[in-house]
């Protein structure tokens, strides 16, 4: 067997897995004859366990395999000179993070199989699992722009539906819409980029237009061309990532039950828009302004997230802050030029984030070993800052972070109202025209 | 397209007409809803044998219609009326004459207004209204093809432009499209709306010759339309004209890609065309479930009942995300292939329509929160959907989930001849 085929075999084999999964669960769901509990635990941890090894083995083997190997799995649809190919792309990048999204998935399946025991949504939370790992896995290994956006699409959903996990109260759903409202007007970027690079090069391949393997390459984009995808991309990224001034959907996402909290918004999910700005690379590189943007935003977001966090009164609100804090100077670190330092520190981060949102549920217990093993109180972090300070001025800085710098309260009011006004502004001329022309419009 | 031949049409046209003699008769009338079902049953076995895209998608809209008309819903009139819709679709859908074509337009027009009619019990401005729009659409259509008999090409094409945009709820003409769902139960105003009359008259009337003013107004209305009516779903708050603005802004690609002038923009609004008839009727059954379990629904609170009637939530989400084109689903198939359809001049077509499909994914999700999360509620009545009902939505879903696997059976069929050519793709700019 030659490299190539051990590479296409490995990439297909290990999405193979997640994809079935979501069929079987779904094709069941909708049949309303699920699986038992057991039986979708098993099939959860081996699936997620047999793409862990795939993509494992080939990053391990990946020296001695000419990468990157473009996998063409065929074509889905097309018409005239439009097709739509499926293309996957083995390379450093995409398999350290596919090696690492199924990994955690994986690791989240196995946590979630006893966390989530008797659940009434147990099925639920497997077959949206499922979902999130299709996607995750597509963004990973996208060999097109078009790949990628299906990926994101499923990721953005499966967030979503997971935040609204507990459905039967108000408050989840909520925040479940408001994670998506804010997913679906960044998404707005991807699609625009999709549709600018087709308009230029009539291509969507990675290799096509981002050229050599990564991180090296030249994108196929003149500067003006590169700098409108290149601030396309960073508008979908920013969302995703909850960057400012993206960052008030992250907090409260933090509804859904904690596997997914791990696994979305501290592992791999709100790293997703990263990983796709390093894909791009060779774009951000003919964009410098882009690329400076997103060293201001992702530095303000870090502060801004390092202030909040510090306020928290819940665990889990708390460790929000600190991804937000770190996916923030990840943000920065892509936006100056680096490629491997932000790779490194994604990958490093997810792994600590999932385990410490895992272990959030045990925190107060984790917490008293620590100080019954010292044989005192914990000394509380941060005071050092707080000296530096006047009291008059520390008590404005907390309210100031208790309020979220006030981003969200801005957001809401110079963005969100007006422009939900002039909407329902029109909505209120064509109810007077349907009244004057004829009858009340609706009862 | 596959031409429909004249044995087929005949036998297509018949079927639901004798179907609807038959219920005429006062003997059959304990068994009108199975006399009807059949009818439709046997007319989409012709249509499919027939092989041409659009028949079935008539004939299988309006079985599921029947098939899970709620049974409080009841009233004489409405199989006969829906078997009725489905000849005279059926036989303009097979037109190929201009002077056959005008007068099942009026017929198309006159039985949303007989619906109206028996579903409003007050106010007769209403009927006015839309009374004027549709009628008002069959007298422009009566002339322009008037015009066209007696030479008058451009100004005739003109007006059949405006009569399309009218009949199809394109803006400026839009506004009788969520006044009519806001008085007519949603699965009756749905079958007026997604079969998109309007887009054949297009392809029978003005594609051929390709004129690029009458296309030009086209593409412009419905693109504007796609975005104000994504714009007003988002602040609705009653669930049918949410419906309505959802519908008319994810349809509005239809008439888009139809006016394109490509082979992909012909093959993107024809997929359209299907995946929006479907998701769109299937969108308003359940609806017409819901509101017959629950009286009418408004969006500015939670109904919940999630627990209730999993497969009814869950096939809402399915048929929602293939409206708005989601990956995986036939709606994402004709989205792609419009967007790339639409690029020759240029991106901001693209922009546009995937603008307005964001959007609506934002109204597709808040209708699915409010209406089946965020309380627990529910009778126990409501979890019983009758297998009539799980049939019609399992079809609708298998229809739209597996065509978005392999949409080849489907996007194969619906790929046109191409017509003649419109205009020359504009030069890429960016080259």
């Amino acid at each position: 067997m030659n490299a190539e085929a051990l590479v296409r075999g490995g990439v297909l084999l290990g999405l193979a897995g997640p994809l079935g999964m979501l069929a079987i669960l779904g094709a069941l769901s909708l049949a309303g004859k699920p699986l038992r509990e057991a039986a979708t635990g098993y099939m959860a941890r081996w699936i997620f366990l047999v793409s862990t090894i795939c993509y494992g083995g080939l990053l391990a083997l990946s020296p001695g395999l000419s990468l990157p190997v473009e996998v063409t799995v065929g074509r889905w649809f097309g018409v005239g000179s439009y097709a739509f190919e499926v293309v996957l792309l083995a390379d450093a990048l995409s398999l350290s993070f596919a090696f690492f999204a199924a990994l955690l998935c994986g690791l989240v399946a196995a946590f979630s199989h006893r966390y989530l025991h008797r659940e009434p949504g147990y099925q639920r939370f497997f077959l949206l699992l499922a979902l999130f790992g299709v996607g995750i896995l597509l963004i990973a290994l996208a060999g097109s722009i078009e790949v990628a956006f299906a990926g994101w699409e499923f990721v953005g959903l499966s967030s979503a539906l997971l935040v609204a996990f507990f459905h039967d109260r108000a408050l989840p759903v909520k925040n479940g819409l408001l994670t998506f409202v804010i997913y679906r007007i960044s998404d707005i970027g991807i699609f625009w980029a999709a549709v600018l690079i087709h308009h230029h090069l009539r291509t969507g391949r990675y290799l096509d237009f981002l050229g050599a393997s990564w991180p090296r390459g030249e994108a196929s984009l003149d500067p003006s061309q590169a700098t409108l995808v290149a601030l396309f991309l960073t508008l979908a990224a920013i969302g995703k990532c909850a960057q400012l001034p993206f960052s008030s959907w992250l907090p409260r996402a933090m509804e859904g039950p904690t596997p997914s909290s791990a696994i979305f918004y501290g592992a791999l999910s709100v790293h997703a828009g990263a990983f796709l700005l390093l894909r791009m690379g060779p774009v951000l590189d003919r964009a410098p302004w882009v690329a400076a943007l997103m060293v201001v935003v992702g530095l303000g977001t870090a502060i801004h997230a390092t202030l909040v966090g510090r306020v928290q009164t819940d665990i889990k609100s708390a460790l929000a802050y600190a991804t937000l804090t770190q996916v923030g100077i990840i943000f920065a670190e892509i936006g100056l030029g680096f490629r491997w330092l932000p790779l490194m520190h994604m990958l490093g981060h997810a792994v600590l984030r999932s385990v410490q949102f895992l272990r959030a549920p045990s925190v107060l217990h984790d917490f008293n070993s620590v100080e019954n093993a010292v044989g005192g109180h914990m000394s509380r972090s941060g005071i050092h800052l707080e000296r530096l300070f006047p009291r008059v001025f520390g008590a404005r800085m907390y309210r100031f972070a208790l309020e979220r710098n006030y981003v969200e309260a801005a957001i809401e009011r110079f963005a969100v109202h007006p422009l939900l006004g002039v909407f329902r502004r029109l909505d209120r001329l064509e109810s007077r025209w349907v009244r004057r022309a004829g009858g009340k419009p609706h009862d | 397209m596959t031409e429909f031949a004249a044995p087929w049409i005949a036998l297509a046209v018949g079927v639901p007409l004798l179907g609807a003699g038959l219920l005429s008769i006062p003997a059959l009338d304990a068994q009108r809803r199975f006399v009807a079902v059949s009818a439709c049953a046997v007319d989409l076995v012709i249509c499919l044998l027939a092989s041409a895209p659009l028949p079935p998608l008539i004939a299988g809209i309006v079985l599921v219609t029947l098939l899970t008309r709620p049974r409080r819903a009841e009233h004489d009139g409405f199989f006969r009326r829906a078997l009725l819709t489905q000849a005279l679709l059926l036989a303009a859908f097979t037109c190929r004459h201009a002077a056959l074509f005008v007068p099942l337009w009026w017929a198309l027009a006159v039985l949303p207004l007989l619906e109206l009619r028996s579903a409003t019990e007050e106010r007769p401005a209403t009927f006015r209204f839309e009374a004027a729009y549709l009628l008002g659409g069959a007298v422009l259509l009566s002339a322009g093809v008037l015009l066209l008999h007696l030479g008058f090409a451009a100004p005739g094409e003109v007006l059949i432009a405006l009569a399309i945009l009218g009949r199809a709820g394109m803006f400026p003409f839009h506004s009788w499209v969520p006044a009519y769902f806001g008085r007519v139960a949603p699965g009756p105003a749905m079958l007026a709306l997604a079969p998109q009359a309007a887009a054949f008259a297009a392809v029978l009337l003005l594609l051929p010759q390709a004129r690029p003013l009458p296309l030009f107004l086209i593409t412009v209305s419905a693109l504007i339309t796609s975005i104000h009516a994504a714009a007003l779903g988002l602040v609705q708050r009653d669930a049918r004209r949410a419906l309505a603005w959802l519908f008319l802004s994810q349809s509005s690609g239809v008439l888009v890609g139809l006016a394109s002038g490509s082979a992909e923009g012909l093959a993107g609004g024809l997929t359209i065309w299907i995946s929006c008839g479907a998701a769109g009727t299937g969108l308003a059954l359940a609806l017409w479930a819901l509101e017959a379990r629950r009286g009418r629904l408004h969006l500015d609170r939670s109904h919940g009942g999630y627990d209730r009637m999993p497969f009814l939530a869950s096939s809402f989400l399915l048929m929602g995300l293939a409206l708005v084109g989601f990956p995986g689903t036939l709606g994402f198939v004709g989205q792609e292939l419009l967007v790339d359809g639409s690029a020759g001049a240029g991106p901001y077509a693209g922009f546009l329509i995937l603008l307005a499909t964001a959007l609506n994914g934002i109204t597709l999700l808040r209708m699915y929160f409010r209406l089946f999360c965020g309380k627990r509620g529910g009778t126990p009545a409501e979890q019983y959907l009758r297998p009539r009902e799980r049939i019609g939505f399992t079809a609708i879903v298998l229809l739209l989930v597996l065509g978005g696997l392999a949409p080849r059976a489907i996007v194969g069929r619906s790929t046109p001849s191409p017509p003649p050519p419109v205009r020359e793709a504009a030069p890429d700019p960016g080259r």
